[in-house]
């Protein structure tokens, strides 16, 4: 129940400050917040329903319309559930193209956030080169895969395409232009004043609270808890890798700012890496189970081929059992749990959304603010409503 | 502490209590069986506990084994951030049970529980703000029931979008203001 003095306001679902369809109902003493609810599920699509009448590979593009700025993450983590519940072995060279794949798609989730974060808070300039930026990652993300925003690139048991010399020079290009881009991005807002001020002490939160709340990903870190499940629990052959996990101390916006901006750093040295040490072999797992490889076998041998032809339309079984593979996604733990049956499709699939479990930290977050910090604190935790209502 | 002696530190702290293990692919369920009353205090020691301190309840997930009975699954999912362990609780509830909130352990037990009530109908006793999350206040039916037919009960003709009731948080469920 409201008070007499205090005024309801609706922030969204309309709002472009909300970053797609999230509606927060604030209640507001003059501009103080007292208490605010955000309402989700706007944008909700049954993809974990959906899932249950699909095979493994016909998921694989529900989950691209998980976290849409960081789509082949999101790939990541619904692949190596099903591969490791099944028991396959992914080719090196394919973890280490996925590996390019993914930390290319959290520099763009990265750069969405910047460039739209600082948009919120009246800084208009930030996001014409973090757009023109993240348009080149775009190409190279199309190059590869046909497609710019959701490339469904990943396959189970590999990926859909090999790496050429071209690509790999056209990936130099890009990382020597990030590195420079990196600072402009610094120059613009580090240590501007008005981005200081607007920024630094805004939203705090304490490492306990944040793990209570199940916050994870840069906010987590923010708070100076140095969880990275590609530290953790490396998969994708990650452990292969020498990168830095950045780390917060108090725990505001401008931290949790400071964590993603060096986040882009430690990604473009993984690219880097996996680049220079890009192992030769197969990109797809040989395993009878998913595919047929041997083409020269489809075309001779009568079983090959309708073997081949009945994975392709009815799909492949996955074993009794349940799995749960987390991943480092751009925002944080993105989990799919995953229970198989015997039949070609799941018989449940979970997906562990961290921005789902952002969003219910606002309640917290915002208690006590200004309204104009409410864009901040939204802003500054990085939530894309796809994969919030799923 | 090992990560071998996770099981054995829970049974010394509850030795009457059973609790059937699975480890498969290296992640560890347990399926402690106990009554739904008793919940509250066992997962308050694997938080608590200053040996395990399962700090984060990374989500709450529930399979409906419809015709099995009892017929829902509840999988607790918990992360150790000290051990870097994660521990799978399954708890099995009857469709008529209600289960009792971990929001007073784990802060995101509140919304997990509110999408477990929406989607799979599993009722929470003790929550503050048992609202139905991803559907709308009036939506019919629980979609991730097996029972639950995928394109829905109503037909997309039928549907009319002026029916779609949302209310406000601060009303309380069921008023208009």
């Amino acid at each position: 129940m409201t008070k007499d003095s205090t005024m309801i306001l609706n922030v969204g679902p309309h709002h472009p400050a909300t970053h797609g369809v999230l509606r927060v109902e604030v209640e507001l003493e003059g501009e103080t917040i007292l208490r605010a609810k955000p309402h989700v599920g706007y944008l909700h699509r049954g993809f974990e329903k959906l899932a249950e009448s699909r095979t493994a590979y016909q998921n694989i593009p529900l989950t691209d319309r998980l976290d849409y700025s960081a789509a082949s993450l999101n790939n990541l983590g619904y692949c190596l559930a099903v591969e490791n519940l099944m028991g396959i072995e992914v080719p090196k060279r394919a973890q280490y193209i996925r590996v390019i794949m993914g930390e290319l798609a959290r520099i763009m989730g990265h750069q969405l956030w910047l460039g739209t974060h600082a948009l919120d808070l009246g800084a208009m300039t930030p996001i014409f080169y973090t757009f023109a930026d993240r348009e080149l990652a775009m190409q190279l993300t199309e190059e590869l895969s046909g497609y710019r925003l959701t490339p469904s690139f990943l396959r189970i048991g590999g990926v859909s395409a090999d790496i050429g010399a071209g690509f790999l020079t056209q990936l130099r290009e890009y990382l020597d232009h990030m590195k420079k881009a990196l600072d402009t991005y610094h120059k613009l807002l580090t240590d501007n004043i008005i981005w200081k001020r607007r920024t630094k002490d805004v939203g705090v939160i304490t490492d306990q609270e944040a793990l209570n709340y199940g916050m994870t990903g840069p906010c987590l870190r923010a708070t100076g808890v140095a969880y990275d499940i590609r530290k953790q629990e490396p998969y994708s052959s990650y452990s292969d890798f020498d990168f830095q996990v950045p780390v917060g101390e108090k725990g505001d916006a401008y931290d949790r700012y400071l964590v993603r901006m060096e986040e882009f750093n430690q990604s473009l040295r993984i690219i880097e890496q996996a680049m220079e040490n890009l192992p030769r072999g197969s990109i797809m797992s040989d395993d009878p189970r998913i595919s047929i490889q041997d083409l020269q076998s489809v075309q001779s041998c009568a079983d090959a081929l309708i073997r081949r032809f009945k994975i392709g339309s009815n799909g492949f079984e996955l074993p009794c059992g349940e799995f749960y593979q987390a991943v480092e996604g751009a925002k944080g733990e993105l989990g799919f749990y995953l229970v198989g049956d015997g039949g070609t499709r799941p018989y449940r699939l979970k997906m562990r959304s961290p921005c789902y479990y952002l969003v219910s930290a606002l309640p917290r977050l915002l208690e006590g603010h200004m309204i104009a910090d409410a864009i901040t604190i939204i802003g500054s935790i990085d939530i894309i409503l796809g994969e919030v209502d799923r | 502490m090992e990560r071998e002696d996770i099981s054995g530190r829970i049974k010394k702290i509850f030795p009457t209590l059973e609790i059937a293990e699975k480890k498969t692919f290296g992640q560890l369920h347990v399926y402690p069986d106990l009554e739904l009353e008793n919940l509250s205090e066992f997962m308050r020691f694997l938080q608590e506990d200053s040996q395990l301190s399962y700090k984060i309840l990374t989500d709450i997930t529930a399979v409906d084994l419809n015709v099995i009975s009892p017929r829902f699954e509840l999988i607790y999912l918990l992360y150790s951030v000290e051990l870097n362990h994660r521990l799978y609780v399954h708890i099995k509830v009857q469709s008529n049970e209600s289960v009792p909130s971990m929001v007073d352990i784990w802060a995101s037990a509140n919304w997990a529980e509110r999408e477990v009530y929406d989607l799979m109908g599993i009722q929470f006793k003790g929550h503050p703000d048992l609202r139905r999350i991803l559907t709308w206040d009036n939506f019919d039916g629980h979609p991730l029931r097996k029972d639950f037919p995928l394109g829905g009960w109503q037909s997309p003709d039928e549907f009319d979008p002026d029916s779609v009731r949302v209310d406000s948080a601060f009303s309380g469920s069921g008023s208009d203001e």
